[in-house]
């Protein structure tokens, strides 16, 4: 019974340093999830130059803090580090932590311009193919414009020949009434030369007319005429 | 709430200066107020938007160094400028990466809308 007495007492005495034997320090937790955290960066990364001087600022500060944490440790090795181990391990873990998002930055930046600039390649290239049928549209437009006008021409011009047939025609119609005219009038004219001629030849002593139209004229009338 | 407590804290270490009236090295003064003109800088450009939670990171480590140079712990006002400037590096390079992004994200709109443009003018005309 004393026996047991003594094993129930050491059990409750050992127990609590046996649980925080099992845990683990904050510190330690911090400084394995940075170490982790730079073990992830530097696999992805893979040797990437452009991160080179962030990971090796992220390994300084983690060297830090596991120093601060060697010498920071409290009696016998159990518990946590003392309180300013423990700000200088947070200070490191979060520059580490800092570091890593700086180098991703980097890469995504790097990733981005490489993108853009193969993108401004792609733009160009299609700009230029777009701007050949752009431009073969603007001419398109331009032929189907001038189209548009050449047929208004066209009816213009057809409408003119038309005004010029038809004026033709009534100008061809004019000279023939002209030319019928112009007979016309020679044969009036012939016909009077005819008539002047047979008045002269009937009447050569007539004498000449008188000059005052009021007075009747004293005509010598010849028998033979007053007596048909 | 955390930074209601960060700032108690920093408050607490402020007026415990005055009754400690401690003082740090000129130099740390200097790199702390070197901080905080480039954080002002930044504030006021393209940063304040794409990486504005780096940039509050970066200020309350700022004022966190001033408080602890008020209080006179020169290594504490040291650590907090140094991520206060970090901070802001990494403000800058976040902010770069998301214009850049944007940038991409243009290009690759205006190429679909070339393309669809293209697409348009090789199909057949509609009469």
């Amino acid at each position: 019974m004393r026996f047991f007495k003594i094993v129930a007492c050491l059990t409750l005495l050992c127990a609590p340093l046996a649980a925080q034997a099992g845990e683990k320090p904050k510190s330690q937790i911090q400084i394995e999830a940075a170490r982790a955290a730079i073990d992830a960066f530097t696999k992805k990364s893979d040797e990437n130059k452009l991160v080179a001087g962030d990971l090796e600022s992220a390994r300084g500060s983690l060297k830090k803090g596991e120093d601060a944490f060697a010498n920071g440790r409290t009696m016998f090795g159990l518990g946590d580090v003392s309180p300013e181990a423990g700000q200088e391990i947070k200070f490191d873990t979060d520059m580490v932590e800092l570091y890593l998002a700086l180098g991703q930055s980097r890469i995504d930046n790097a990733k981005s311009a490489e993108e853009l600039a193969a993108m401004s390649g792609q733009v160009a290239k299609m700009r230029a193919k777009v701007k050949v049928f752009d431009d073969r549209k603007a001419e398109l437009e331009k032929l189907r414009a001038n189209l548009v006008k050449f047929d208004a021409t066209v009816k213009e011009l057809a409408a003119a020949k038309a005004e010029n047939a038809r004026l033709a025609e009534k100008m061809d119609k004019m000279d023939s009434e002209r030319k019928a005219v112009g007979v016309e009038l020679e044969h009036l004219k012939a016909e009077l030369a005819k008539r002047d001629l047979a008045l002269t030849q009937a009447a050569p002593t007539v004498a000449p007319a008188p000059s005052a139209p009021m007075a009747p004229p004293l005509v010598t009338v010849p028998d033979a005429a007053r007596k048909p | 709430m955390r930074q209601f407590v960060v700032g108690l804290a920093a408050l607490f270490m402020l007026s415990a200066t005055t009754l400690l009236s401690a003082e740090i090295s000129k130099d740390t003064t200097e790199r702390v107020q070197q901080a905080n003109t480039r954080a002002e800088k930044l504030n006021s450009g393209k940063v304040a938007e794409y990486a504005k939670e780096y940039l509050e990171a970066a200020k309350l480590s700022i004022f966190m160094a001033q408080a602890a140079g008020a209080s006179g712990n020169e290594k504490l006002a040291l650590q907090h400028t140094e991520m206060a400037q970090l901070q802001l590096t990494v403000a800058e390079a976040k902010a770069a990466q998301k214009e850049a992004s944007e940038e991409v994200a243009l290009s690759r709109a205006e190429l679909k809308r070339l393309e669809t443009q293209l697409e348009r003018y090789m199909q057949p005309e509609e009469k």
